[in-house]
Parts: C-alpha cells; structure tokens; sequence
C-alpha cells in the first residue's frame, strides 16, 4: 500500500521537475557468473525419481540452461542410488528406485561435473509422513481487480493430522485431473488429404481429460503449535470460467513430511515469487541452500536436496451445488469468402444468423477437436475407481 | 600632571641631547615560569639599566623568554604579554613599567617648537577639524572599564561569579554563542540562547574581549570586585560576510564539544537552493557526517544512523516531521531561524532520547527596540516575518507565517491526473520573550505546519505538526540558575488511499508528547562548572483504525490501538577545567522508560517465530498499569587539550538510548510512516560512540582545519522483515528484528570564514553496517551476514563556496558528489520444477550510481546605504547546473518473461528559480 503512493508520488514530482526514466543496465550483468542450480527432491511415491541440474540465467535470456555429463548419486542407509541423464532430455537426471529409500535414514546427494567438481549436500533425514487426514472444498467468491467483477469457484483445503513423533514441518503439491469437452462433435469437414467428409456427427474427439500440476507451492509448519495439527490449510482455487468443474474433477494431494532446513528453503521460495520484479520498496529475499561445492568453496551453488516420505490422496467432484458455471463455448462463425487452404482439416459447423437464418459456418479446429488443448482422450485409469 | 610633564620635558630635551635610543638596545635572556620582578632584577644587574614599577602589578606574573641577543622593547613586549602593562624607556638607562596607559615620550612633530607652546592656555583656542581628528588619534587606546560588584561585597579576595547577557544594539535580541575571552587568562566563555555567559574569576582588572558573528568586536576593562551581573551591548557588523562558525575550532572556548557543527542563517541565505526555498535541513546535508537517502526524501542519516535517530528541536520544541512536500522542503520558515547546531558526536547530557544525533535550531527572539519585517517570494511558496516590541528593551513578539502557492502551478499543468491533485503546505510561529528583570525571564514560542496532498482524488495525505514551549529562567544567584521548560508536541496525519479499490483503505495517526524539564547551571568556581536537572516525557500515541474505504475493499478493518509511555531522566555534568589548556566533560544521564497500559500483549510460544500463528497466551494490562520498564544509565565524557599552533585535541565518549522509533519499511521516510514506542516485545535501540578530533587554525590564511574519527556501535536496533506491512498490524513484533549497526568514518572540513572568498570543503569517509543475526533462522537478515544500510555512502564531498565579487553582488556554489546508495538487485534467474526464480544478490550488495550535482546562485542586493528604510535582494540559482539524471533509485520490472532494470531520477534536467526577499533596513540587519 505504501509503495503505490510512493510511486504516485514520483511521478507527480516527475511532472514538476522533469523527471527521467532510463533503462539501466548492471555493471556486471554482461558477465553475469553462471552459478550451478540443483533441483533434487526425492520420495518413497513415485517410482520414477528425477533430479535436474542446470545454470542459472541471465536476466534478459531466463531460460533452462541444462548441465549434462554429471555423475550424480545418492548416498545413505549403507546403499548408493546412481542417477543416469536421460537421453531426450538434458539435465534431467533419473534413478527407478520405488520404495527403497528407508524412514528415519540420512541422505546424502553427491553430483561430480564433466570437468570434475564435486558439490555435495548436507544430510537429510527421511521422516515419516502421517497420513492426509481430510481434503474439503467450499464456495468462494474472488473480487477481481476491477471491483465490479468477481469470480466464483472451489477453494480446497486441508487438515493436517499429526502427533508428536512427526516433522513439524510440511508441503503439499496437487496434480489435477480434470474432463473437458469441445464446443461441437465433428461432423462434415474437409480433411488433410483435401477430401470433404460428410459424416455423422463423430464423438471421438469430443471428451477429453487433462492433467496438470499445480503450479504454486504450499508449505506449512506447526512449530511451536501446542498440537501438531493444523485446520482448513488453504490450497488451490478453481474458478468457474473454465471447464474443470463442469464435468468431473479430481485432485491428486501429496502430503510431503520436510525436515525444518527444507521448510526454510520452500519457504523463502514462495516469497521470492511473491516480490520479483517489484519497485525496490520492500527487501526481497535470497532462497537458503545446502548444497555446497566441495572442491571450491567459493562456488557458489543455488538449489537444495531433500528427501521424503510422502502420502498421497485422491478426491473427485462431479458436480459443485451452487456453483454456476461461467465458461465459454465456441461460436459458429459464418463463412464469408472462399474456404481457406492453408486450415486442415477444415471443419464446418452450421451457423444460425439473428433472424435464425442457417448457413454454413465454421469455428477454430480446437472448438472440435479436444486434444488440441493438451488433452488426452484417455481415460485415466482412477477415473472410474473414485467415482464419489 | 605636573609630574608627567616634567617627565615629558625631560625626555624631550635628553632625546635631542643624547640621540641613543635605549629602546634598541640589545639584551639577552632565557627564562623559564619565571617571576617577571626575578626577570627585571636579572637586567638590572646584567645591563645597568633602571626599572620602575609598582611592585603589585606583575608580583604574580610568571612569564618564559627565551631570546638570544634581542632588542630590549622585544624583550619586554615578550615578558608583559597577557598583562595589561605598558612600558616606556626615559633614556638613558631607565624603563618604566605603567598600568593601562603608555608614557608619551616624543612630542608630536608640529608641536616642536619651544616648551612654552606645550604650556600655553589654550581653553578659547578654537581646535580645526584636522587637529581634532589628530588629537583624537593621538589619544592613548581609551577602554571603557566596566565595575562589577562592589568591594563592600568582596569576600576577602575569594573567588567571584561573573554573569553577563549580550545583546544586539539595535534589536535587543540576545546573542548566541558570542564569546567573552579574558586574555590575561587566556580563557573565555560562550554565551547560551539567552545571550548569558557565567564566569568565576578572582577580582581584579582584566582586558576582556566579546566578540560575536555579525557583531563587531567589543572591547574593555572589567573591573570584577565581587560576583555581579553585567549587560554588553554590541554594534552589529555593517557589512558582514557570509560565515559558517564550527564552533569545535575556537579555540579558547570551555566546552570539549566533539562532533557539534553550528551554522548561522547568514549561510543557509547564500547558498543555492531548489526552487529558491531555503532549506536549513538541505544544509545540514552539505557538512560532514549528514547524508540523506536521496533528493527527494524526507529523514536524514548522521554518522550511519536511521532517519529515526535524529531529535529535532525548534527552541525548546520537539519537531516529528520536518519535512513539507514528502521531504522537498524542510518544515521551518528560514527566515525566523537565528542559526542551528547539530550534535552529532559529543552530546551534552542535557539532550537525550536518540541515538545518532540532536538538531537545535534557535529562532529570532525578536527586536526589542522597534519594528521590524523581512521576507521573501519563491516559485513555490512566500514567507514573512514580523517582530516588535510591546515593552521596549524588556518585551519582543516574532509572528512568522510562510505558505505555499503550489497548487496555481499544478492548475497550470497540461496532465489532467496533475490539475486535479493539490500539494500544499503553510507554517507559523510566534513567540513572546519577556524579560521581567534581570533575573527573571519568560518565552513563550508555538509552532504550527501542516502539509496537505492530493492525488487527483485518489490519495490523500494531511499532515501536521502542532505545538508550544514556555520556558522560564531563573538566576538565583550569579553563580546559580535555572530554567523550567513546559512542551507540548502533537503530530499527526490521515491518509486515504484507493489507488485499488480492494486495498482502499484509511489511517489516522497521532503522537502526544508532553514534557516537562528543569535544568540547573551551576558555576561553582572558576574550574567547575555544573550542569543538572531531570525531564519526563509522556508519550501518548494513536495509531489509529485501518477502515475500509469501499465496500469493495478488502482491507480487514483494524484498530491498530494505543502506546503510552513516561519517559524520565536525571542528568548532572561537570565541566572541569584542569589547567588552562586542559578541560575535561563528564556526565550521566540516567533515563528510564516505563511502557503504559492499557494494552493486550500477546505473548508467544517460547522458541518460536513471533507471528499469529504461535501465540501462546494474551495479557491484558489496565491504564497506566506498567508493562515494562527499562533503565539505561548513559556515560558521557570529553577531554580537551589545547596544544600549540592554536590547535586542539578532542576526545569524548557518548552513550544514548531511544524508546521511540519509526515504522517504516519504505526506503526513504514517508508521511505514512508511524512512530512506535519500545515496550513489551521490542527493547530500546541503545549506543556507545567514540569520538577523537583535532582542529587547528591557520590564522594568516583564515583557515580552520577539523578533522574527526568515530567509531559507533548500536544494538538493538530495528530492522523490518522483508516486505513488513505495519498498516494492518497492531502487533509490531511480528514484522520487525532486532539487530546491530556499526557505524565508523572519518570527517574532515576545510574552512574559510573571512574575506571575499568564503565558505567550505568537507569529505566523509564512512561506513554504516548492519548485521541482524539471531539465534534461530527467522531471526536473521542476510543469513545473519552484516550488509550495508540503505543509506551507507562511503564517500561524500561537499565544496560549499561564496565569493563576494562586490559588496552587492554575491555568487555562491555548491558541488556535491556521494557514492551511490546500495540496493538489492536480481541477478540471476534458475528454474526449479518448471518455475521461474531469480537470485538476488546479496542484501544490498549493489550500488546505485554515484550521486553529482552542481548548483549555482548569484545574490544582488539593493544599495548599502546604512539609514534606508528598506533593503531588496534577489537571488537568482540554477540547481543542479550539469542537469545530471542522479538516480534516485533503480528498480527492475518482468516484462514479457524479461526481467529489465531502470534507473529513477526526480531531477534531470536544471532547475532555475529567482526569488526576491526584503527586509526593513539595511541589508546587514539581523
């Protein structure tokens, strides 16, 4: 609040005493030092287990930067995990390791370079995670920017069950799994071959269903709570301007236990999303690592390792009472001129004019086919399983 | 009579006899704390020559010469100095040693006749202008001689209390800081507010000389019989140059001051200013050790310290906000302002409650004899002052009013946002000085600023600072006075904000500060000088209710509650003069702070993070029930040592405490930033500093030279967490840390004070570095690695110059150059499971760029004649001449998924202003 007066400010002064805004480059941003940024947080859930290693950027060109050639393993509980790089995707390193990595036991990641440099971790400890106790979902309604608007949808939460033998620190990430459908069937169209096709009207591409990770980082820490137990935790928000509350929607929540080190490092993440690229009214802030560069201890290293057990749960909505949905379909859009050559296949679909008029229209080729919105037409294999 | 002029005759008819001259006669002699009566025995016997004397007048004077063949009246000048003794040679061999006047020994050529014409009644001779004028320069250098006491109430030759007032001839108004220096002992005083100086000295004649800024030096005989009172009035200099006294450089003043730099008003006039607005706070920025975070920011940083750890005092009166348009300009009409004095090394135990330093900045006690007004009209805003007598030489009144007219500007601005805004801002003042005897005296002064901003409707922004002090001075005695002062302060603001609805919301904030002091001054003898008394400040704060502006906001309503404080202290000091070069301060202020109720503290689960989440239990505290008190004894001391070359040593040691801070998490001060007192969960800032200086003169050029060492250490000071919000949260703790700042430079000034080329050089070099690290890791900052403060600017020169080309017409310039302030930037940026971060450097690793200005400004004044009745002068000033694009700050912004720095400057380009200023009389009334 106080940062928009400020800049308010500035610039009325600006208007008084001709005031300048240039760009303004860093003194060192030409030969910005690229720094080794490791991403390795493992568990006993997934049986695939993935480690990334790349560079950090600079700011003009923020990409992946990926680093290959790495020996990386990881030690602990007397047994030594080695991790391969995939060959498709550089930097990425996996180990298939399901369930082998022991509660209670310390880890240690080691990475070796291509020209020989050790960075090692600091030890973690795998604590034991209690399970999800309960996941709930209520109505809520969300003011938008523009104060006449507001949106409504699901806002999840959850409860934290845990006695004093479990970490007092923890996160959570959600994969959502959720069913759309296209706007129309396809049902006459021209094909990549050039052919028109006048069928019946085809389903096939018509349901499909969508994964995606939630892209936002949930951490809580119950330290110093009398009980280690914490009510209503809010996680995601789903709107109603989509279609994934429409048909059927399912989350898949893993409850991840963290040692207090790693509770830091996530936590200073989400803070450093929150305040990049702000007026420097307000401090931001540095993400703590432990990870460090044995072989030159003035290397600096950005990432952390941790190691965790992890419970997951799943939970499916069909239909939300009270909640309206506002998502949009597409229009038939009339056919003016000749038919594009360069659209394949080109569907049509009729379209109806004010007076009621029909005619031979078309819409964009996604409003058809739903796997062009990243969509699978699979169908998930819990899809039937957590029918509620 | 008859004596002398037979004593004339004869030298007369011996010299065109004899034609020796015994004044050029070659002696030779080495003495050490020698008796002068020993001496003159010695060259009796060695050099047949015959001394005549009254034994009384040099028995206790102890002299050291050392000459190998010199001249005989060299010898004796060497040996009489500090002694109001003459002496005369009656060739052929005698010398005669006379009090205050001079034996004529020659007769005045024309008169070279015969000795009838010397005898000859001259009472109905007409005297022409040319003789009279000779005849009075011919008349031996008269002192008038002033008789304090009366021997009736001399005390067998103890010791007696001397006690004048100094004012100004033609207003009445008591001097500051003018000097009474006694040469016979080397030692002299400087006058207080009151224009009073207090000496113990043993009856007896001495030559004594006050000398003040702007006055002429006065000159005379004080015949001191017994303690008693004396009043000095002194002519002002009729054409006075712009000066700046640091007073630390005289050198024979008593107090061991460390770190005080005083400026007067004739300074703040000339020098260049922006949009001709003078601006004493701007200059304080131009000497040594005070910095600001930038052009456009309200607060300044002495020797490393927060904006919030600098006390200021107009007269008696504490001032919390000082600053007029978000910090452009300072809260204080110059033109009422007699001059300033800021402590920022060695502070008295008098003053208190702030770490870094205290400003005191003294107004006009008014013209005591006639009327008189002065003002001035800038781009922005006009000023006039007014002072009268109600009863003359006893009773003044000073009324001072100065306003904006910024708004006619605004109105005339293109931008439609800009036409519909408003920036204004007035302040007055008034004070009645009463001098009911001269042992009694009241004044009474009031204070009133208000500044008012609005943001094309959208923020709005009032501020105001309000209030009086009525101090009342008692002498008791020559040896003992005292003074009672009654404050009271307010300050308050509201803002309301809605530049987004959903975070519209409105505050109000006030602070209360009401003292009470009582102070003692105690001459106890010629070496101690005592100085005790006691305070309390209560401290009664508001902070006022968060509410919503809309129905649309979200901005929870809050009642962000009361603070209530008694702040108290005890102080005593002792200036102790050990041998005339060495003088010795030591003080203790013992302060103490009580936290008040009524009040809700939350307390937290042991070992955690003070946020909502750990609370544990809550207390609830009844009014004026204690919360929590701290007591803090605070040392002070200070040596001088006077060594030759007019030079002197300095040391001193300071502790200071502070019980009330600010709440800002912003860069720069801003008028939404709310004052806080310690209490329950956040313990008073506290700090030690060392201080060593040395200062010498270098009399032929006109030059002082200081040079200064500090070393500061201070804990417990608050630093915010990163991105604290206070605007919504009553409980403090959760959003702040307690830390360390270690401050340390060194500060050097180059001063010229006369003739046509005036003014100073000053360089800095110093560090403020804070380190917050505490036992857990949400206690620390910077992974409890020490960072510099947003305003560390290792170096920072100032050249501040004024070159009087004529009487009427004055060219001044001033040249600042300071490392960039540091700043957190991004640097980097890395990917963690598909989402984007960036590595910032570390807390305030970088820099932004150094800070170059240049301003010019070019004063003509209206004739001199003395007796006119009113004097113009305009001043014409470019600021920021070069139109450098300074940066005020550097920020970065994510565009399109890029990440693009960019550089602030409120200034670009050069800001010319003319103002006109007028005052009743000549040009070098004050």
């Amino acid at each position: 609040m106080q940062m928009n007066k400020k800049v308010l400010f500035l610039l009325f002064l600006g208007f008084l005493f001709n005031s300048c805004i240039e760009r303004y480059f860093l003194e060192s941003a030409g030969e910005s030092k690229s720094r080794l940024v490791v991403d390795a947080h493992l568990n006993n859930y997934d049986s695939v287990q993935c480690i990334r290693l790349s560079l950090t950027a600079s700011l003009e060109q923020p990409s992946f930067f990926p680093v290959s050639d790495c020996e990386v393993f990881v030690t602990g509980n007397n047994t030594k995990y080695s991790f391969i790089e995939s060959k498709t995707q550089p930097g990425y390193y996996y180990n298939t390791t399901y369930g082998n990595f022991k509660l209670n036991a310390s880890y240690r990641l080691k990475i070796i370079t291509s020209e020989g440099i050790l960075y090692e971790s600091d030890e973690e400890i795998m604590y034991e995670c209690p399970e999800i106790d309960e996941i709930s979902y209520r109505l809520k309604n969300v003011p938008l920017s523009d104060p006449t608007e507001s949106v409504d949808g699901l806002q999840f939460l959850v409860d934290l069950r845990a006695d004093e033998n479990f970490t007092r620190f923890y996160r959570w990430e959600i994969l959502e799994t959720w069913e759309y459908h296209s706007s129309f069937p396809i049902k006459d169209y021209i094909d990549t071959n050039n052919i028109y096709i006048n069928g019946p009207s085809d389903y096939s591409k018509y349901i499909c269903y969508k994964n995606a990770k939630i892209r936002q980082l949930f951490v809580v820490s119950t330290k110093g709570f009398s009980t280690n137990n914490y009510d209503n935790f809010e996680l995601h928000f789903v709107d109603n301007l989509t279609q994934k509350l429409a048909y059927k929607y399912s989350i898949l929540l893993k409850q991840i236990a963290i040692t207090e080190a790693a509770y830091n490092y996530w936590n200073a993440l989400v803070k450093n999303q929150q305040e990049s690229g702000g007026l420097f009214e307000t401090q931001p802030i540095n993400v703590p690592v432990n990870i460090s560069c044995v072989s030159d201890s003035t290397k600096e290293v950005i990432g952390f390792f941790s190691i965790s057990d992890v419970k997951a749960k799943r939970i499916s909505i069909f239909e939300v009472p009270g909640l309206e949905m506002k998502y949009k379909l597409c229009d038939a859009i009339p056919i003016d001129g000749p038919i594009p050559r360069d659209i394949r296949p080109f569907y049509f679909v009729n379209y109806q004019d004010a007076e009621g008029k029909m005619s031979p229209g078309t819409s964009n080729s996604d409003c058809f086919d739903c796997t062009l919105h990243g969509g699978s037409l699979e169908l998930p294999k819990f899809w039937r399983e957590y029918n509620e | 009579m008859k004596f002398k002029l037979q004593i004339l005759l004869y030298i007369f008819c011996s010299n065109l006899l004899s034609g020796q001259v015994l004044e050029n006669k070659l002696v030779s002699g080495v003495y050490r704390q020698e008796s002068v009566v020993k001496v003159f025995s010695d060259m009796e016997s060695n050099y047949d020559l015959k001394f005549y004397y009254n034994k009384e007048w040099i028995e206790n004077h102890i002299t050291s010469v050392d000459f190998d063949t010199i001249e005989l009246n060299k010898f004796l000048k060497a040996c009489l100095r500090g002694t109001l003794l003459e002496y005369s040679f009656i060739e052929p061999n005698i010398v005669v040693i006379t009090k205050d006047k001079k034996i004529k020994t020659e007769l005045p050529d024309f008169a070279c006749r015969e000795e009838s014409s010397l005898l000859y009644d001259d009472k109905d001779k007409v005297i022409t202008d040319v003789q009279g004028r000779y005849m009075k320069g011919r008349e031996p250098d008269m002192l008038s001689t002033l008789i304090i006491g009366n021997t009736k109430n001399a005390l067998n030759h103890r010791k007696a209390t001397i006690t004048g007032k100094l004012t100004n001839r033609e207003t009445g108004e008591p001097l500051l800081g003018a000097t009474l220096y006694i040469k016979e002992l080397e030692s002299g005083v400087a006058s207080d507010a009151e224009g009073r100086v207090t000496m113990t000295i043993g009856p007896g004649k001495y030559s004594t000389e006050f000398q003040c800024l702007g006055m002429d030096r006065y000159s005379c005989l004080l015949d001191v019989r017994s303690s008693g009172f004396f009043e000095i009035e002194m002519e002002p200099k009729l054409t006075t140059i712009s000066e700046v006294i640091v007073k630390a450089q005289k050198k024979y003043t008593k107090e061991s001051v460390l770190g005080l730099e005083q400026v007067s008003l004739k300074t703040v006039k000339e020098i260049p200013s922006l949009l001709g607005e003078k601006d004493i706070l701007k200059i304080s920025q131009l000497l040594p050790g005070v910095v600001s975070v930038s052009e456009a920011s309200g607060g300044i940083n002495v020797r490393g310290g927060n904006a919030d750890q600098n006390l200021f005092y107009i007269n008696d009166l504490p001032v919390y906000n000082t600053s007029h348009v978000f910090g452009f300009f300072s809260a204080f009409n110059s033109t009422i302002v007699k001059d300033f004095t800021i402590f920022k090394g060695h502070v008295p135990v008098e003053f208190g409650g702030r770490l870094s330093s205290i400003f005191k900045i003294e107004t006009r006690k008014g013209n005591k004899k006639q009327f008189f007004t002065q003002g001035g009209i800038s781009l922005v805003a006009a000023n006039i002052e007014t002072e009268f007598p109600v009863i003359k030489d006893k009773c003044s009144v000073v009324l001072s009013a100065r306003s904006s007219y910024s708004d006619w500007i605004l109105k005339r601005l293109k931008e439609p946002s800009i036409r519909n805004s408003a920036a204004n801002f007035y302040d007055l003042a008034g004070s009645i000085h009463y001098e009911i005897n001269t042992k009694n005296s009241i004044y009474f002064f009031a204070y009133s600023s208000s500044d008012v901003f609005n943001y094309n409707q959208i923020v709005n922004n009032e501020y105001s600072n309000q209030g009086f002090s009525l101090n009342y001075s008692h002498r008791f005695n020559p040896k003992l006075k005292s003074k009672l002062v009654l404050v009271n302060s307010i300050y308050d603001f509201s803002v309301s904000d809605q530049t987004s609805l959903t975070e519209s919301y409105q505050n109000k904030f006030k602070i209360d500060h009401k003292e009470a002091k009582v102070s003692f001054d105690w001459s106890i003898n010629e070496k101690h000088q005592v100085n005790f008394g006691a305070n309390t400040i209560l401290y009664s704060i508001d902070r006022g209710e968060v509410v919503p502006l809309v129905p649309e906001s979200e901005v929870p309503y809050q009642d962000l509650g009361n603070d209530s404080g008694l702040e108290t202290s005890v102080f005593i000091d002792d200036k102790f003069s050990i041998t005339q070069r060495i003088n010795l301060y030591a003080g203790i202020r013992y302060s103490s702070f009580v936290s008040l109720g009524p009040k809700t503290i939350l307390n937290y689960q042991n070992g955690t993070e003070k946020n909502t989440n750990n609370i544990s239990d809550t207390s609830y505290y009844n009014k004026g029930e204690f919360i929590k008190s701290y007591r803090n004894p605070e040392f002070r001391l200070a040596a001088e040592f006077l060594l030759g070359f007019n030079g002197s040593l300095r040391l001193s040691y300071t502790e200071m405490s502070q019980y009330l801070f600010m709440l800002s998490n912003t860069i720069s001060i801003a008028p939404t930033d709310q004052w806080k007192l310690a209490g329950f969960h956040v313990a008073p800032p506290k700090s030690r500093q060392l201080a060593a200086g040395y200062m010498f003169d270098i009399a032929q050029l006109g030059l002082n030279v200081s040079s200064e060492l500090y070393y500061k250490m201070a804990k417990q000071i608050i630093e915010y967490k990163d991105g604290a919000n206070f605007i919504g949260n009553k409980n403090i703790e959760t959003e702040i840390l307690q830390g360390n700042q270690n401050a340390f430079g060194m500060e050097f000034m180059l001063s010229k004070q006369k003739g046509r080329f005036t003014g100073w050089l000053s360089y800095a070099y110093s560090r403020s570095i804070m380190q917050i690290d505490g036992e857990n890791n949400w206690e620390k900052i910077n992974v409890g690695k020490p960072y510099a403060s947003n305003y560390d600017k290792p170096h920072v020169l100032n050249v501040v110059n004024n070159l009087k080309f004529r009487r009427r017409f004055i060219v001044s310039y001033n040249m600042i150059y300071s490392t960039g302030r540091p700043v957190t930037v991004p640097q980097e940026v890395y990917i963690i499971d598909q989402m984007r971060y960036i590595k910032y450097s570390g807390r305030n690793e970088y820099r932004i760029p150094d800070y170059f200005r240049l301003d010019i400004s070019m004063t003509i004044e209206g004739n001199l004649k003395k007796k006119k009745p009113l004097h113009n002068s305009l001043v014409f000033s470019v600021y920021n001449v070069t139109g450098r694009s300074n940066a005020q700050s550097v920020y970065f912004r994510s565009e399109n998924g890029f990440i693009l720095g960019y550089k602030y400057s409120v200034i670009a380009a050069p800001i010319f202003t003319v103002t006109w200023n007028y005052k009743l009389g000549n040009y070098a009334n004050e």
